[in-house]
């Protein structure tokens, strides 16, 4: 436990140093909302849309923002040294927080950009709204992580992060949306706690299958 | 294998004649005649391929998963061949399942294209193991190349059991088995005609051996190409 937290400190510090993440995404979530408020008229932002583009903005930040966790140390060749200190699953756990620190940091910039500028992003219920946050982002970065682990070894790397994670992701997605949508408008609150539950399934299941089958990534 | 292919084959070309040759009548009398079911008349023949195909997609994804698990489990290069081949075979399987769904989804809901809960899960299966060969093909390395691919097609298979066997459940549909119905159908269900019911039986075991022999054919294709062409 205590290399995971260090794996985690080093890679937050990295982080801070240099800001690379933290700047591109500000950058990018920026440009994306100005995109959308030129593109999409004040009066035609219904409580449907706002909560799909929510969702569709998070998908493409957090595949600049994440993708680079395992690709980075894989392209300055650091990742043996963290193979020599510490077991696969060591290091998956450490990216796996790392991830969702980033992830929810990424969340929370993006609800504040659209508190600001979207007129229909008003919350009816806000603790369900956090709860979505909390809960979507750990079963993102569990989805991403492993899949950034996955193509760390592969030869076009930019293109392939995008494409293997979005049908991994879908459900996820899916079900965020249908959460947004419930915490932002005046819908009957039945069916919270069964997308709920069907997230952490969802997450529960990828975390244990990448706990036990990431070992075999770092094999040559 | 031999005899495999020559009784599937037999099976297949025995349901499409009588699935598409039998008559339908109002009462039937005799084993010879489909009853008429009410809003869907001669389109539903078309049950009698698309569930079968989609069986076999969903066998297809199941084996190669057990494959793939298999592999990381020996590393016996061989078991990797069989989950590829099999998960090819499963690709091509839910290509025609969508084909004769978009029939089925134009004369009976209006469209070729309905989004469907299981029309949405399909399209993203596809994604996944269009992903999954993009994936073999951009590793250099052969080891890590089969790890990998081999990592991801677990991972794949079990969002797979998600998108066939959950997210259409939970979600209403046009689909029998949607959220809130628990009948098989109007077809498989409500007919409750013994004739129906055996073509459609015999059509997912012509089905299964096909893929049987299909997996072997391709696997031992797929060997040979390795053995020779180091492809």
């Amino acid at each position: 436990m205590k290399i995971v937290l260090n794996i985690l400190y080093k890679d937050l510090l990295c982080e801070i140093r240099t800001r690379h993440v933290i700047y591109s995404l500000l950058v990018f979530v920026l440009t994306t909302v100005f995109v959308l408020l030129f593109s999409i008229s004040d009066n035609e932002f219904t409580v449907d849309l706002s909560a799909s583009l929510f969702w569709v903005v998070s998908f493409f930040s957090t595949m600049t923002g994440l993708s680079r966790s395992f690709v980075l140390e894989e392209e300055k060749q650091t990742i043996l040294f963290l193979r020599l200190n510490a077991t696969p699953e060591q290091i998956y756990l450490g990216k796996l927080f790392y991830s969702i620190v980033v992830n929810l940091i990424i969340n929370i910039t993006i609800t504040f950009a659209f508190i600001l500028f979207i007129p229909t992003f008003v919350f009816s219920n806000l603790n369900l709204f956090i709860l979505t946050i909390l809960v979507s982002s750990i079963s993102i970065s569990s989805a991403v992580t492993i899949l950034s682990a996955i193509i760390s070894k592969a030869e076009n790397k930019g293109l392939l992060l995008p494409f293997l994670s979005f049908p991994i992701l879908l459900p996820i997605l899916i079900t965020s949306i249908n959460l947004t949508k419930l915490s932002l408008g005046a819908f009957s609150f039945e069916n919270e706690a069964n997308y709920l539950q069907f997230m952490i399934s969802y997450s529960v299941v990828l975390i244990t299958a990448s706990l036990l089958f990431i070992k075999y990534i770092f094999e040559e | 294998m031999r005899i495999l292919k020559f009784t599937s084959i037999a099976i297949i070309t025995l349901v499409i004649i009588f699935g598409i040759g039998l008559p339908i009548v109002e009462n039937p009398q005799n084993w010879m005649e489909y009853p008429k079911i009410p809003g869907l008349d001669e389109k539903f023949r078309n049950l009698f391929f698309h569930v079968p195909m989609s069986w076999v997609a969903t066998i297809a994804f199941i084996v190669s998963t057990f494959y793939s698990l298999k592999y990381l489990n020996s590393k016996n290069n061989l078991y990797d061949i069989k989950a590829e081949s099999s998960a090819s075979l499963g690709l091509l399987f839910s290509l025609l399942a969508t084909i004769t769904g978009s029939m089925w989804a134009k004369f009976n809901w209006g469209s070729f294209w309905n989004w469907d809960p299981r029309q949405l899960s399909i399209i993203f299966l596809l994604l996944i193991y269009f992903a999954y060969f993009l994936l073999r093909a951009s590793i250099k390395n052969e080891v890590s190349r089969n790890n990998i691919s081999a990592v991801y097609n677990v991972i794949a298979g079990l969002s797979a059991i998600f998108f066939i066997f959950i997210l259409p459940r939970m979600l209403a549909g046009l689909h029998p088995g949607s959220k809130g119905e628990a009948d098989a159908g109007p077809i498989l269900g409500g007919s409750g005609s013994k004739n129906v019911l055996f073509t459609f039986y015999f059509s997912l075991l012509g089905f299964t051996l096909f893929y049987i022999w299909l997996q072997n054919l391709s696997y031992r294709t797929r060997k040979l190409l390795k053995e020779n062409y180091h492809a």
